[in-house]
């Protein structure tokens, strides 16, 4: 496999699909489609084909084709191709535009993913980010203002970072950054992994994700799913590729972490402790999503944080996880906002009965957000757990193990309110979401399942990625996995569940039952033929009661008065400009007698 | 009436003959105080003529319980949410009518709104007479509807089941309206 | 795996204890009744009560049921409960506990809670929405000093894995002797776990119309009260095994099948004594408020884990103990 059909097939590619797919009006996501399903066919003919590679198009990029790389434009190509699937039912407005814009976006993480050299990774950093600001600008200014801010500080600090290696060894290669000195390296890590860490919405860098993520879904769910995971490739890249565990661990050690890895670990848990409880509060279904999200990427900066190989293997897996059922939640939230038209969670209720498919997908996510053992999302909260507790944490592991608790509480939200409950009477015709969705939906949750019960498979390329960088290996076989303290077995895990299943099965289905109406239920022997009777306001009262003195707190607050402080200073520093021609001769005067003031002070 | 689909092992009369035991032994009575006799229902649960020695204990919800308490005089509004909470029982049910009133009418014999006769709305399958009947009268009655569930004589539910249009004819006659 | 025999004889120790722990379970809510009535100066129920309820349950002629997520909830709840069991040591017996350490049994403790979470909330009526969000904020409440309590047992014994933590309780001592503070965050946690009084919140029948279970009647109820027995068991038995060594008093190595015998009794007795304590404190004290619960939790218990966890921090790491 030579260099132009590398460069060619995952960046130029998609390129030319964003020129082509602007004119495709209708059906522009059906190009777009096809421009994502063949670099993913061209994904799993070159599995194994790792190298590296220098192209030269007027500027020097250099690509590597890698076990890590492949394993990331695993995540992203399935969710993009997942995401255009579902856009083809979604009526969206200017379809074209939102096309071309998405594979814009893929092209620039395609060549983030694949860039040996941190010139062409800022460049194509920078048409990621740019891309999924005009996605954003495609639903709210406002919201799009937000994300612009964050995105420019992110672009900020990977330059700094990027400025400081190029100081001191004179390339962009990665592999050029060796010998720098111990405070060169400190400021590279810190600056790189916070320009990173801005994608992944990390706390306090989150505050641009509830509002970008409030945009439309099937973009959301790419960029939930797919590009927030360049975030974690970034730090993962920081601090393994570029840096490397003897530089890493240089810094002294804590307990046999890098002690410049432990304070974003404990980031990390605080992260995904708000988060969580952020999410509690929520009524908006696409701003608890988004909190939520901020909260499990806190459980992969963890891991990345721990650097031990359990740690970041359960890192990888996390985020492998997290690309799969974001999106699929994601993408479950747009096929209900697109057959009810209405985004609140006190406002729907009832919807599984008419939706039963979108019903059953987004329970199998959350199924995997909370961990259950029945997905693949247990495996991966199980290895980070693992990681802290072998390494005797006591401050990270409380907070993610209640995160985790926490996160029980909104995925009940979610399911009651959205999908349980009363029908209310507007949404008594609702039909199922369109095919293409559900496909969409259910092409998303194959790996989740599949993973569950084989994980040895992902372990082989999570295990590869370790060994290559260098971090360790993991002990695992095809259905089981251990750590030095314990381990599961998922084949004895799924046999007895089923074989219990069949017997509570055969208990229950020996009497009979008769169906009754949702109406004909106990209210104090009242029958209301229609009352809206959905418990879904203020669904958290006690806890939001409880906590209101600590939820007055909040980062994004304190961002606005910061900012109201700015710009009020400089209003009154606009008081300069009165108007008045007196007082600019005045101003004239006096810094003219200040210049003579100085130059005769200084000769 | 049995909609058991598995083939029966045991003979038919042992199988009702344990399915009566446990009916018996386990009555769980709806919380659901309608009339004055709500007053005699908390000193029969407690300490002094526990009630629960029997297995009786009070439940919440009428998909719970199989047996209601019209404990006293039913003015045709508690009548509607009588009929509603008996209706939303599972089988086998049983009703005991406390008081003068489900039988006659009691002291307001001359009410424009109260029920005179309940058994034509509902199927009772016990009256305990008198102006309230006192905690002991009440165990009495508790003890004989067990011995009538032995002998299969408390078989009110079947009877509604079977005369249903009959009964619906009596209440609609005296509600205006189902659904308000 | 050609070892059939093996597998199948595992497999039918394992039918029969999950079959004994049910009707334990169903044994000691009778017990229970009873003794909360004889503190309560009456007669009570006959032991045996709560077979007939289930046995008046299962018989019953005519099910209501409301769309087939109603459905989900005593299947998953009885499923769930009973493979929470097989993953527990019960009397000494390993059961599953091999093939999944401590992390995978408090996940699987979730299975059960959610499918009944879903199937009230497919009842489509308020009090049940509310009185899952009653249970599960009780959860988060109660959860955090039990997850610091479980934290400070894995970091002392250095393992996660049940197996591994009987086996070190046998030979060294039983934890309740080292990390006292723990085992009593343990035991007000379990209070909450358990839902008996003062936190009895989601199922309270005067408040919310008896919260989940309001829709629930007929075969439904028999198969929730099923699995409402064995969690009982699960309960009082998590505690048991990670604080009084499961009940193990004779090696079966070295004693053979009469120490399976023996440490079941034993097991049996010690759960037994765990039911009581939250027996006695269920008869006498009224329900709690949701907010006070919550408040109540994450104060005192709550700082009495972190104590027994840096306890156990420090003896692990700078005291070096190794049990």
């Amino acid at each position: 496999m030579e260099i132009m059909s590398l460069f060619g097939i995952f960046i130029l590619l998609p390129l030319f699909g964003t020129l082509i797919s602007y004119f495709g009006k209708k059906y522009a996501p059906i190009i777009g489609l096809i421009f994502t399903a063949v670099p993913g066919v061209f994904l799993y003919l070159w599995y194994g084909n790792f190298s590296s590679y220098t192209i030269n198009i007027g500027v020097e990029i250099n690509l590597t084709f890698d076990l890590t790389t492949w394993f990331f434009m695993l995540m992203i190509n399935t969710v993009i191709f997942a995401s255009f699937l579902f856009a083809t039912s979604a009526e969206l407005k200017n379809t074209g535009g939102f096309t071309s814009l998405m594979l814009l976006g893929f092209a620039g993480a395609n060549g983030v993913l694949l860039s040996r050299d941190f010139l062409s990774l800022y460049i194509f950093w920078e048409i990621m980010s740019w891309s999924a600001y005009l996605l954003v600008l495609r639903s709210s200014g406002e919201n799009a203002r937000r994300y612009l801010l964050f995105a420019v500080l992110s672009a900020y600090l990977l330059i700094m970072g990027i400025g400081i290696v190029y100081y001191y060894t004179g390339s962009f290669l990665y592999s050029s950054a060796v010998g720098l000195p111990q405070a060169a390296w400190f400021w590279v890590i810190l600056l790189l992994i916070l320009g990173f860490a801005v994608k992944m919405a990390v706390m306090p860098l989150h505050v641009w994700a509830p509002y970008a993520y409030s945009s439309e879904q099937p973009f959301v769910a790419f960029l939930s799913g797919g590009l927030s995971k360049l975030g974690t490739f970034g730090i993962f890249l920081t601090m393994f590729s570029i840096a490397g565990v003897s530089v890493l661990n240089s810094f002294g050690t804590f307990r046999g972490v890098s002690l410049m890895g432990y304070p974003f670990a404990l980031l990390g848990a605080l992260t995904a402790f708000v988060g969580t409880i952020l999410a509690i509060m929520q009524d908006d279904l696409r701003k608890l999503l988004a909190y939520s999200s901020i909260g499990q990427l806190g459980y992969v900066m963890v891991g990345l944080g721990l650097g031990t190989p359990l740690a970041v293997g359960g890192a990888l897996f996390y985020a492998f996880n997290h690309a799969f059922f974001k999106s699929l939640l994601f993408l479950g939230a747009g096929a209900v906002i697109y057959r009810t038209g209405k985004y609140k969670i006190s406002d729907m209720g009832g919807l599984g009965y008419r939706m039963p498919f979108t019903f059953l997908f987004v329970l199998f996510a959350i199924f995997a957000l909370a961990g259950i053992p029945i997905t693949s999302g247990f495996i991966s909260k199980w290895m980070i757990y693992e990681a802290a507790i072998e390494k005797k944490f006591i401050v990270i592991t409380p907070l993610m193990l209640i995160a985790s608790v926490g996160a029980f509480l909104y995925s009940f939200r979610i399911l009651y309110g959205v999908f349980l409950g009363q029908l209310d009477k507007p949404h008594e015709n609702i039909k199922e979401a369109p095919v293409p969705m559900l496909v969409a939906m259910a092409i998303l949750m194959l790996p989740l399942l599949i993973f569950s019960i084989f994980p040895g498979w992902i372990f082989e390329w999570i295990n590869g990625i370790l060994v290559d960088m260098g971090i360790g290996k993991l002990n695992y076989t095809t259905y089981a996995y251990y750590s030095s303290i314990g381990g599961a077995d998922m084949l004895v895990f799924w046999i007895a569940f089923m074989l219990l299943f069949m017997v509570a099965m055969i208990i229950f289905l020996m009497k009979k039952a008769t169906k009754v109406d949702q109406y004909d239920n106990y209210l104090a022997g009242e029958a209301p033929s229609y009352v809206q009777l959905h418990a879904a306001h203020n669904f958290y009262k006690p806890l939001r009661d409880t906590w209101a003195h600590l939820l007055k707190y909040s980062v994004d607050r304190a961002y606005e008065r910061v900012s109201r402080f700015f710009v009020e200073g400089f209003e009154e520093i606009k008081k300069i400009y009165t108007g008045n021609p007196q007082d600019y001769a005045a101003y004239l005067g006096v810094a003219f007698l200040l210049f003579i003031f100085i130059g005769w002070w200084l000769l | 009436m049995n909609e058991n689909p598995l083939p029966s092992v045991i003979p038919e009369k042992d199988w009702k003959k344990i399915q009566r035991m446990l009916s018996k032994r386990s009555l769980w009575m709806i919380h659901f105080c309608t009339g004055c006799g709500a007053m005699e229902m908390p000193p029969t649960m407690t300490s002094r003529y526990d009630m629960e020695r029997f297995g009786i204990i009070p439940m919440a919800t009428p998909r719970q319980a199989d047996l209601l308490l019209v404990t006293g005089y039913v003015a045709v509004k508690t009548l509607k949410r009588i009929v509603r909470v008996y209706e939303q029982m599972q089988d086998p049910k049983y009703v005991i009518a406390f008081g003068s009133c489900p039988i006659n009418g009691g002291i307001y014999w001359d009410s424009y709104n109260i029920i005179k006769r309940l058994d034509k709305y509902i199927p009772v399958d016990l009256y305990i007479a008198g102006c309230m009947p006192r905690p002991e009268a009440i165990m009495d009655a508790f003890l004989k509807l067990m011995k009538d569930i032995d002998e299969g004589k408390a078989n009110g539910w079947v009877r509604y089941r079977k005369y249903y249009e009959k009964y619906k004819a009596n209440q609609m006659r005296v509600f205006k309206r189902w659904d308000e | 795996m050609t070892d059939w025999i093996g597998i199948l004889t595992q497999a039918g120790l394992t039918a029969l204890y999950l079959f004994l722990a049910v009707v334990i379970g169903l044994l000691f809510l009778g017990i229970g009744r009873k003794i909360t009535a004889r503190i309560h100066n009456r007669v009570g129920p006959p032991v045996y009560q709560n077979f007939i309820d289930v046995g008046k349950l299962l018989a019953k002629k005519s099910n209501i049921r409301h769309n087939w997520i109603f459905d989900l909830a005593p299947l998953f709840g009885l499923a769930g409960v009973l493979l929470t069991l097989a993953y527990l040591p019960m009397g000494g017996y390993r059961l599953l506990s091999g093939e999944g350490d401590l992390i995978i049994l408090l996940y699987i403790m979730v299975i059960p809670a959610l499918g009944f979470a879903l199937g009230a909330g497919a009842s489509a009526n308020p009090n049940a929405g509310v009185g899952v969000m009653r249970a599960l904020t009780l959860m988060f409440s109660y959860e955090m000093p039990f997850l610091l309590v479980v934290l400070s047992l894995m970091i002392f014994y250095n393992t996660a894995s049940l197996d591994v933590l009987l086996n070190k309780q046998m030979n060294y001592a039983w934890a309740i002797a080292v990390l006292p503070l723990s085992a009593l965050a343990a035991d007000m946690a379990l209070q909450g776990m358990m839902m008996e009084k003062p936190f009895d919140i989601p199922t309270a029948p005067h408040e919310i119309a008896s919260g989940p279970l309001v829709e629930f009647g007929g075969k439904y109820l028999g198969m929730l009260m099923l699995y409402s027995a064995a969690s009982v068991i699960v309960e009082t038995t998590l505690f048991v095994d990670l604080f009084l060594g499961g009940g193990i008093v004779l090696d079966p190595g070295t004693y053979g099948s009469v120490a399976y015998v023996v440490n079941y009794l034993v097991w049996l007795i010690l759960i037994f004594i765990v039911w009581l304590i939250a027996l006695f404190i269920n008869a006498v004290f009224p329900r709690f408020r949701i907010e006070q619960a919550f408040k109540f939790y994450w104060k005192w218990p709550t700082i009495i884990a972190a104590i027994g966890l840096i306890q156990a921090y420090i003896m692990s790491v700078f005291l070096g103990v190794v049990p």
